[in-house]
């Protein structure tokens, strides 16, 4: 039954691409249904699936002979989770973008390969053993591009292209680490690596996978390529990027830090740090940031960071990791789930005006209270505000660092990596990157939904879109808007099921105890990242990041400074100017090296010697004499004789003389002196012979 | 001895239709000479298949001085090489009738392409290394007339250069034939090397220079780096089908002239650890690297191509440089991969050449729109090249880093891989660009006047069977995988 | 047969020669029927006295105590002997042909069947003496030959020729006379004549001796110091080069030098000797110096005569290991050479008969019109580039078998320099076959429209010559065992 399932949710989806891709040839509307009829299938599975697991935990299913080494699958509770996530999100995703690709080009190719993701992921987040994950991630990563490069505009090509580049790049290094543990290891199945990789130093292993996983996830150093693909992938193709795709590399980094480093502390430590820098650069870029899909795109990398913090707090908590692993998992489904509300909303406003700068669609929603609705659902879900359920995940993350700092005060953690002192420090910053998250989502809701347009005629017509959305698109959005507060009202019933869910995975193997929320402790963090939310929009939003146009009114100003691109001003002139240049200098030379040897050889040695004419009259001796006095005659005329040039031609003059001296020299040699003096010439040289013998 | 006259005549008879073709004065009708190439083709196929389900055969020809007889031994290393050659050659043979239709001459094309036909045979059935050479030489001489087959002024300097870096590749190995033939027992290939200990005992430094000469003698055909220049030279002067088959099969044979040497007259155990096996090692990764940095500068579609061909082959180099059973597997499998994605990108670039008469990389702009299937099959295959996983390239990258970080030399082992990496990530750089300006022209592309320029079935089919190949081979690669397993225990 | 067919060997050619001068003709044909049917029977008798003559020495004239002009056979005289015997009607049937346009033909066959009277005497010679006779009168007797055209530049080249010969011939007279000072006969023995006990305190005295008695006869074999006087005697007519520029005179070179180190002062003595080095090392930088030299050379003539200069040095190479397998593998290029060069330079012949030219570049396209001359050349070509199949690869691989087998690293280094001269050969030899049968479009078709094949009489050498090359590069087998007993000294 479990094989079943999990052959139809993973290679159902592949081949319903294809189908897709014939009907669409013939009929635009049904492939659409189709489409959106696969999804729902899909989900549906995802949803049995679930029901299924309950009593199979762990059970593998081996595909043989496929790839070499087989596919083999498997199910628990986390990964059935997040499987049917993310077909539920592909569901309201394909319903949605039934409206909002109405008058797309491409949708044909769009759909192939949205599906053929759909089929990838799934199989990665059921992937039993890495060698499976690594082929769906490969193929995740290929037909993802399509997405980021559906506009083929300049931009959005050069985005796809910085995406491709980095997926690659990622995926490549991902298959390093795979080398190494599998030569380590022997064996890459995710149940038995804990047990294989005892006593065996793999960190370069696991280095290299993190920074193939962290590349996906949109961690530090790799993800520039979040902020440029989302303002110019399609609406639903951006909620799937940054809502699941990010989470396939975030699976990733849980396999490591789960499976092979179980509670490795200096490991939670260097998880820790990234997943700090990421928070808070993403959330800095976001408070900065004037597009409305790009502060999103940020806003899914600093949210990345706090899952980061959540997956280092579990190394560095080591046994009693509970709260931090529960804080993780709600963590990445809240998160999911806002940036699927928060991008179809972004999708609406695209789809009417086609303008995502947040100084354009300024007072767009002012008169659409559903959409006003569903926004604030999921701004507040994400800024952690209590009876949503971003507060839940948000506190578990910060009561797992209150608890280690704890630790630390107490004395039960003896030599650990962090100071007490930096430790207040991290906390700092969890509640600081907490504020900036309300402060960007408030400054996007002023500027759409409470400020009016500075045009009046563009206000105007913004107030007059009634029918701004379908019913159906209205249905999907409303309904995925009202999970936050369900689910931030009842935690124990809902959010506490999906913790108890995944455990299994995370390495908690005790029975799961609940943590009561709503207590002052838990509701001081989240009031004070309030406070400094609010402080920080109405002290740095409104002030520094507005421009006083000369009418009177502000405007929202990009004030991040060009060269804080890590992209442009330094990937990109590294990768693709400094080192292919010195490289292929140096490669140019080796290749040449034989080539040139033969040259030479061909010009100096084995140089065609000249045709060898006749001399009519001298000899080679005259012959080159004369043609050099005839050479420097000629530069000669051309300089200093240039009054009376001299038109001699020496060769005739040497032969002439050569000719003349044969004469007299044979004269010479038939008289009889001549013969004489070579006689005298060979006495000499035999006295001496004789003299020299003699004393020797 | 019924059986093993089969060898005699799947060499002799494409070399003899080769040979009338040429001597023919003219064909009434250009039918008349497609049909005797094709008789010639599928004839030969069905005999080389029928060799291989026999399976092991020999046959003693004759003597020509004293330990120096024509001997023929169709083994299992040998039978590897011939289903490449019969998948290949006929593939691009009907490839070539049609695109060779278009162009004067082919007559004289098709003369030599069946004669090289035979010689490559030859060459896999071939039972000692004398045999070896003296097809060896002849595969070059041979095939020296399709690389300058448009007879321009740089294509014969081409066709020049191409037979003497061949040649000075034949006489190092004829250097090291002639010590071979004073310190082994027999020049006959058996599994596992065949010196006479007795006498190798004082001079093992001798031997070990005889083998460095002869690894480069025969890396000069396989593109290995000190004479690999002519490859980027002679592919884009050659016709397509000439360069397919060129760089798909001719630069094999150099390969497996490195093979028959190191494992079936030397022995992995005489050269493991020896500063021969780091040279050798550091020259295949020294070559990976400079032919995707050098493919991925190049502007010219067909010489890229080509620098491609040479970062390739030196993997499969690479991997039998280790001298370690998993390595060798993958170097075999990258043998038989690299075969097929390879041919079928020169062809697929014959035929956008050919249709659209574009040169350069980049005035390939929306080629995808206009050439929808060929540019399927070229992307297919070059996602095969690359190692993107479901396709085949994956298997032999597989194989060929985990054999090499099995081996635990000191920095090779995990130097290797790394590099292997970095040249396929150089290879998405160069071969991808052309798929994604090919399928994503931008919006200013004009669609209103777009014609479909797909060339006709007959140049089609083969490309797709060929990128089918490349994609199934990845995905079911077991039976391989296998038969190459149980054949490389022989040879540890 | 007897003694006596040895002299009416010797004779018959000379005394045919003169005949052809001084007797009247009223037509030419009268005159080559009757020069050829003295060159067959000629060559009759020789392979009647080797397959079944006497051997036991035959004194003819008795100087002063045991100086005498005497004759025998052995080994080397059946190689030699053969060989010429074998390709002088060939190139004097070619030679009919070419020397219709030239006038005073009887002067020219009347010398060139002398100089194959006095080549057998060189190789019948049975002691140093009458063959240093033979090799005297050989020089005097193709000089004519060189100058037959009566050019400016022929009496030049006859000059350098003369004084050239001449030299050398006074060295090898050196080594001679220490040869009976210190040897106890001057009577070929393999293993050498030199007595231990004279020899006791002059053995670097000696060396030098050999080293210059080597450079005499070097001259002939065209060693590198020596060898200028090879390209220049390009100009003589081509039967003169092809048979005498390529086979008889230089091979008599070769044949005196085998003679001097295997049957004179012997192997045992000059082996390990620092005169082995100085002398490998010479034919080595020949066999180099003479291919680079072809490359260069644009005269078809002038490329075929260094590349001789080369191929000779591959022979001395042999010599120079100085082991029975080195004899072997010299004799056996000797006679792939032989046959292969003649091949290549009567077709050069032929060529430059049928279309006048002399260059290389006026080639373009010609394979075409005169199919049957340059596919021999090609041929011959290949057979001297070594390509396996042909003589040139039997003779490389017995040469370089013998290298290996000395143990001599220098020997290693000769088989590099071996293969390298061929690398070069293969360069100036594909170079003339891909001029003739595939130019870039483009060249001129009317310079080559008029040009076909030459007559029977020249193309019948060529094609017997071109098969000789192929039989000699599948069937070679009983000729090298031949060879071995030569070496080992059976005959």
């Amino acid at each position: 039954m479990i094989a079943i399932l999990i052959y139809l949710m993973v290679f159902m989806p592949m081949t319903g691409a294809l189908v897709s891709y014939l009907i669409g040839r013939k009929n635009k509307t049904a492939r659409d249904y189709f489409v959106a009829g696969l999804t729902i299938l899909e989900f549906v599975f995802a949803a049995l699936l679930v029901a299924a697991d309950v009593g199979h935990e762990g059970t593998l299913v081996y595909v043989p002979e496929v790839c070499g080494m087989g596919l083999t699958f498997t199910v628990d509770g986390f990964r059935v989770l997040y499987a049917a996530i993310a077909c539920f999100m592909w569901m309201c995703t394909s319903v949605f973008s039934k409206e909002y690709f109405a008058h797309y080009r491409n949708r044909n190719r769009y759909y192939l390969f949205q599906l053929l993701t759909l089929g990838a992921t799934a199989g990665i987040f059921l992937s039993a053993d890495l060698y499976t994950t690594f082929i769906f991630f490969e193929v995740m990563s290929i037909s993802s591009y399509v997405w980021v490069a559906h506009d083929e505009t300049a931009p959005s090509m050069r985005a796809a292209a910085t995406y491709l580049a980095v997926a690659i790049i990622g995926g490549l290094t991902l298959l390093m680490g795979l080398f190494l543990l599998y030569n380590q290891t022997g064996t890459l199945l995710i149940g038995e690596l804990y047990e294989a990789c005892q006593g065996k130093n793999v960190y370069a292993a696991c280095l290299c996978m993190l920074v193939g996983f962290g590349a996906k996830a949109g961690a530090f150093p790799l993800q520039i390529w979040l902020p440029k693909a989302h303002p110019v992938a399609p609406a639903p193709a951006s909620a799937l990027l940054s809502g699941i795709l990010t989470k396939t590399g975030i699976f990733g980094v849980l396999v490591i830090s789960c499976q092979i480093l179980l509670h490795d502390a200096a490991w939670g430590a260097f998880i820790l740090v990234i997943g700090l820098i990421t928070m808070f650069l993403g959330a800095l870029l976001a408070v900065f940031s004037i597009d409305f899909k790009r502060t999103l795109a940020c806003s899914s990398v600093s949210q990345i960071g706090f899952i980061l913090v959540g997956v280092g707090m579990q190394g560095l908590l080591g046994a009693h990791n509970e709260i931090a692993i529960r804080g993780t998992v709600l963590h990445m489904v809240n998160h999911s789930l806002f940036k699927l509300v928060l991008f179809m909303a972004a999708g609406v406003i695209y789809m009417n005006i086609h303008k995502l700068d947040l100084n354009d669609i300024r007072g767009f929603g002012r008169k659409k209270p559903l959409l006003k609705f569903i926004y604030l659902m999921g701004a507040l879900g994400i800024g952690g505000i209590p009876l949503w359920s971003g507060y839940i995940s948000k506190t578990l993350l910060h009561e797992s660092m209150v608890e280690y700092i704890h630790e630390i005060e107490g004395g039960h953690i003896l030599n650990s990596i962090f100071s007490l002192h930096t430790m207040e420090i991290f906390e700092w910053i969890f509640l600081i990157s907490g504020g900036m998250t309300i402060a960007y989502m408030l400054k996007l809701y002023v500027a759409v939904f409470v400020e009016k347009n500075k045009d009046a005629a563009v206000q105007e017509k913004y107030d007059g879109m009634k029918k701004y959305m379908n019913p159906v698109s209205a249905i999907v959005l409303t309904a995925c808007a009202t999970i936050f507060p369900i689910f931030g009202t009842l935690p124990y019933a809902t959010m506490d099921v999906m913790a108890d869910m995944s455990e299994g995975f995370m390495g908690w193997d005790h029975a799961g105890h609940s943590v009561d929320y709503f207590t002052w402790v838990n509701l001081k963090g989240s009031v004070i990242s309030i406070i400094i939310g609010v402080i920080l929009y109405f002290g740095v939003v409104r002030t520094l990041l507005m421009k006083k146009q000369a009418d009177g009114s502000r405007d929202y100003a990009n004030r991040w400074w060009k060269y804080f691109d890590l992209e442009d001003y330094f990937y990109r002139p590294v990768l693709l100017k400094f080192l292919p240049t010195v490289c292929a200098a140096v490669c140019l030379v080796i290749d040449r090296l034989v080539d040139g040897v033969v040259v030479i050889l061909r010009k100096t040695i084995y140089k065609d010697s000249l045709i060898y004419k006749e001399m009519d009259e001298g000899n080679t001796v005259t012959y080159a004499l004369g043609s050099l006095f005839n050479r420097g005659a000629a530069v000669l005329n051309k300089t200093v004789w240039r009054s009376m040039p001299r038109m001699t031609d020496y060769r005739h003059r040497f032969a002439l003389k050569y000719a003349s001296f044969k004469e007299n020299f044979g004269f010479i040699e038939r008289s009889l002196s001549y013969g004489l003096i070579l006689f005298c010439l060979g006495l000499c040289a035999v006295l001496i012979y004789l003299l020299v013998a003699a004393f020797v | 001895m019924g059986q093993s006259v089969l060898i005699l005549f799947a060499i002799f008879v494409p070399i003899l239709f080769g040979v009338c073709i040429l001597a023919k004065p003219g064909f009434k009708t250009r039918k008349s000479l497609i049909a005797t190439a094709t008789v010639g083709l599928v004839v030969t196929t069905i005999l080389s298949f029928a060799i291989l389900y026999i399976g092991d055969m020999q046959l003693e020809l004759f003597a020509i001085g004293e330990n120096m007889n024509i001997y023929f031994h169709a083994d299992k290393m040998g039978c590897i090489f011939m289903t490449i050659v019969t998948i290949v050659l006929p593939l691009v043979g009907i490839y070539a009738f049609e695109y060779m239709g278009h162009y004067e001459q082919e007559q004289r094309f098709f003369g030599f392409y069946l004669m090289v036909y035979g010689v490559l045979l030859a060459l896999s059935y071939a039972g000692n290394i004398v045999t070896f050479y003296l097809f060896y030489e002849m595969m070059s001489i041979f095939s020296m007339p399709l690389v300058f087959h448009f007879r321009t002024k740089e294509a014969v300097m081409a066709g020049l250069k191409y037979l003497f870096y061949s040649l000075t590749g034949a006489y190092c190995v004829l250097f090291g034939i002639y010590f071979l033939n004073q310190y082994t027992t027999t020049l006959d290939f058996t599994a596992g090397g065949t010196l006479d200990m007795s006498k190798v005992a004082g001079n093992e430094g001798l031997l070990l220079i005889v083998a460095m000469c002869m690894i480069v003698g025969f890396g000069v055909k396989a593109g290995m780096i000190p004479l690999h220049a002519w490859l980027p030279n002679a592919h884009p002067i050659a016709p397509a089908p000439a360069s397919a088959a060129l760089s798909s099969i001719i630069v094999k044979m150099g390969v497996f002239g490195v093979m028959r040497v190191v494992y079936y007259l030397f022995g992995a155990e005489f050269l493991r650890g020896t500063w021969v096996q780091y040279t050798w090692i550091t020259l295949t990764l020294i070559t990976v690297f400079l032919g995707s940095m050098l493919a991925y500068r190049e502007k010219v579609f067909k010489k890229r191509l080509a620098y491609s061909t040479v970062s390739q082959v030196s993997y499969i180099l690479f991997g039998m440089a280790l001298l370690h059973p998993q390595a060798l597997t993958g170097s075999l499998l990258h043998i038989l991969f690299h075969a097929v994605i390879k041919s079928a990108l020169f062809m697929s670039a014959g035929a956008i050449i050919y249709k659209c008469g574009v040169e350069r990389v980049d005035e390939m702009r929306g080629i995808g729109k206009k050439m929808p299937k060929i540019m399927w099959c070229y992307t297919l295959c070059s996602l095969a090249l690359i190692g993107i996983p479901p396709a085949s390239g994956f298997i032999s990258k597989w194989y060929l880093a985990t054999g090499s970080l099995a081996t635990e030399l000191p920095v090779i082992s995990w130097l290797g891989p790394v590099i292997l990496l970095i040249s396929a990530l150089l290879t998405a750089g160069y071969l991808l660009p052309i798929a994604i300006d090919g399928f994503f022209p931008g919006p200013e592309f004009d669609y209103a006047n777009l014609e479909k320029k797909d060339p006709t079935k007959q140049m089609l089919v083969p490309i797709m069977i060929l990128a089918a190949l490349a994609v199934l081979l990845g995905v079911f690669p077991n039976s391989f995988v296998d038969y190459m397993g149980e054949l490389v225990q022989l040879l540890f | 047969m007897n003694q006596y067919w040895i002299l009416v060997a010797i004779l018959l050619p000379i005394v045919g020669g003169i005949s052809v001068r001084f007797l009247p003709y009223k037509k030419t044909w009268e005159m080559y029927v009757f020069l050829e049917a003295i060159m067959i029977t000629t060559s009759l008798i020789v392979w009647g006295l080797i397959l079944g003559g006497p051997t036991e020495v035959f004194h003819v004239v008795h100087f002063f105590n045991d100086l005498s002009i005497s004759f025998k056979i052995d080994g080397m005289t059946m190689v030699f002997a053969g060989l010429v015997s074998i390709l002088w009607p060939l190139a004097t049937l070619y030679g009919f042909e070419y020397m219709e346009q030239h006038d005073r033909q009887e002067t020219f066959f009347m010398f060139y069947s002398i100089a194959y009277g006095v080549t057998l005497g060189i190789a019948f010679a049975s002691d140093m003496l009458s063959m240093y006779f033979f090799y005297e009168l050989l020089t005097l007797s193709t000089v004519p030959l060189v100058m037959h055209t009566l050019k400016r530049e022929a009496i030049l080249a006859s000059r350098k020729y003369l004084y050239y010969s001449l030299g050398g011939a006074a060295f090898a007279l050196m080594g001679m006379v220490f040869l009976m000072v210190y040897g106890d006969t001057l009577e070929f023995t393999l293993g050498g004549v030199l007595s231990a006990d004279k020899v006791v305190g002059h053995e670097n005295m000696l060396l030098w001796i050999y080293l210059f008695a080597f450079l005499g006869f070097g001259v002939k074999a065209a060693i590198f110091p020596v060898s200028e006087w090879l390209p220049t005697a390009g100009v003589a007519p081509t039967p003169v080069t092809a048979l005498l520029h390529a086979v008889a005179v230089v091979k008599a070179g070769v044949f005196a030098i085998i003679r001097l180190t295997y049957y004179s002062f012997g192997t045992e003595f000059l082996r390990g000797s620092w005169v082995q080095n100085v002398v490998m090392a010479l034919a080595m930088f020949t066999a180099v110096y003479g291919c680079s030299r072809a490359v260069k050379e644009s005269h078809i003539k002038r490329r075929l005569a260094y590349s001789t200069v080369s191929n000779l040095s591959y022979i001395i190479f042999g010599v120079t290991i100085m082991t029975p397998m080195g004899l072997v593998g010299a004799l056996c290029h000797l006679v792939c050479h032989a046959v292969m060069k003649i091949c290549s330079f009567m077709c050069a012949g032929a060529f430059m008969h049928q279309t006048g030219k002399k260059y290389v570049f006026d080639m373009d396209g010609l394979g075409w019109k005169m199919p049957i001359v340059f596919c021999t050349l090609t041929l011959s070509g290949m057979g001297l580039m070594g390509v396996p199949g042909l003589a040139g690869f039997v003779s490389k691989w017995n040469l370089a078998a013998a290298a290996v087998d000395s143990k001599n690293p220098m020997a290693y280094f000769g088989v590099v320099c071996l293969l390298i001269s061929a690398l070069l050969t293969a360069i100036y030899m594909i170079s003339i076959a891909m001029r003739a049968f595939f130019p870039p479009w483009g060249f001129d078709r009317e310079a080559i429209a008029g040009s076909t094949d030459p007559g029977w009489k020249m193309c019948l050498p060529i094609m017997l010559c071109a098969l000789f090359t192929i039989l000699l590069g599948l069937f070679s087998s009983p000729l090298v065992d031949f060879f071995r007993d030569v070496a080992a000294g059976i005959y």
